[in-house]
């Protein structure tokens, strides 16, 4: 019995060892290493290729990136230009009339100032840009006309009660009460004939 | 066999035109292509995907060729990259014999006792392997990735410890322990086969 036993895990043994040792004996095909080969200079040309790919991509993508840099800028440099009028009205470069203290103050001539009107949501930066060109004084300050100085030069001239005479205005003669009738044309017979002519 | 041999060569030289490192690389395919091909194909079990294993596994060295002076000992580096490609091509679900396909244990014994044929020697001799290999599925991952490795003739129980990254005296136990499983399921079929 305990031989059988013992032949029992003896022809397990043999078995196993057999078949173990032909588990991994298998050869590969012909050319394998010619194969591995060709397949390390595949892998290699097309590293190749791919780095010169990467290369004009990365020269392709710093042109688009340079022309869309220059277009901006173009672009930017068009819309930031403030409109001429604008500047031309709000300058504070202009020189404030030379108004003698004891003169009466003439009525103005009120100046109209054209502006158009600001593109505050299209142009925000030209808003901003006349925002800060204003000037402090309001309104602004323009010079005499030829006829205010004509004028302030006539009151500057002549005698205080003069002009107080010429303010006056000229009253109207005195007429009698009978030319006063026969002036005035009875009105009171138009209406009847206006009315008969309907 | 001429045609190949040819263009071995031209793509010999062509290796040898690419960048200094490649001839290393070309050393290593020469003197261990065998070896990591039958790596591949104990955990694999099929000879189309242990060439594509092995193809990838030199693809891997390639990548890095750059550091091939820093390994010390090539085989064991190379054989260790065979067996973790291998693996992860097995674990990617390439087609694997199921314990639950084909003929079962009990069968492949029977056809295994009666083929006494010569015609038959080569079926037989590939019923085996089936048998095996469905034995050492069976085994837990630690047991049968040793029985795996042991099985190529290349590679000693030191060398194995090296590419699995364990002591060399638990190669052995390993192997002492998966050795004696797959007996007792080798006498169960015995068993299952006389009183059958």
């Amino acid at each position: 019995m305990a031989d059988q036993e013992k032949d029992k895990q003896m022809q397990i043994d043999d078995m196993l060892d057999s078949l173990l040792a032909n588990y991994s004996s298998a050869e590969p095909r012909p050319g394998l290493e010619t194969r591995i080969l060709a397949g390390l200079q595949g892998a290699a040309e097309n590293e190749s290729l791919a780095g010169w790919w990467n290369f004009k991509w990365l020269w392709a993508g710093a042109v688009a990136a340079a022309i869309i840099v220059a277009a901006v800028l173009i672009g930017g440099r068009h819309r930031i230009e403030p409109p001429k009028h604008v500047m031309a009205k709000t300058s504070s470069a202009i020189p404030e009339p030379a108004i003698q203290p004891h003169a009466p103050i003439a009525p103005k001539e009120t100046v109209r100032i054209y502006r158009r009107k600001s593109r505050a949501t299209k142009q925000p930066q030209n808003a901003a840009l006349a925002l800060s060109q204003r000037p402090t004084v309001f309104p602004t300050p323009t010079p005499l006309s030829e006829q205010e100085q004509l004028l302030l030069r006539y009151m500057t001239a002549t005698p205080r009660e003069e002009l107080i005479a010429q303010s006056h205005p000229d009253e109207p003669p005195v007429v009698g009460d009978q030319d006063q009738t026969e002036a005035i044309p009875d009105l009171t017979l138009i209406p009847q004939k206006l009315g008969n002519t309907r | 066999m001429a045609g190949q041999a040819i263009l071995g060569e031209t793509v010999l030289k062509s290796a040898m035109a690419m960048e200094g490192t490649a001839l290393t690389v070309e050393a290593l395919v020469a003197d261990h292509s065998r070896m990591v091909f039958r790596i591949a194909y104990s955990i694999l079990r099929n000879h189309h995907d242990a060439e594509d294993a092995a193809q990838e596994c030199f693809l891997r060295v390639w990548k890095h060729k750059d550091r091939l002076h820093e390994v010390s000992n090539p085989k064991t580096w190379l054989a260790r990259i065979a067996w973790t490609t291998a693996l992860d091509k097995r674990r990617s679900g390439r087609k694997m014999v199921s314990l639950n396909d084909g003929e079962s244990g009990p069968e492949l014994m029977e056809s295994l006792s009666d083929s006494t044929l010569a015609a038959d020697e080569q079926v037989a001799g590939r019923q085996k392997l089936q048998l095996l290999q469905r034995l050492i599925a069976g085994l837990p991952d630690e047991l049968g990735q040793t029985v795996e490795l042991s099985t190529v003739q290349e590679l000693n129980s030191a060398e194995i410890a090296e590419v699995m990254k364990i002591p060399e005296g638990s190669v052995r136990t390993r192997l002492f322990r998966a050795r004696k499983q797959l007996k007792e399921k080798l006498a169960v079929l015995l068993e299952g086969k006389k009183h059958g």
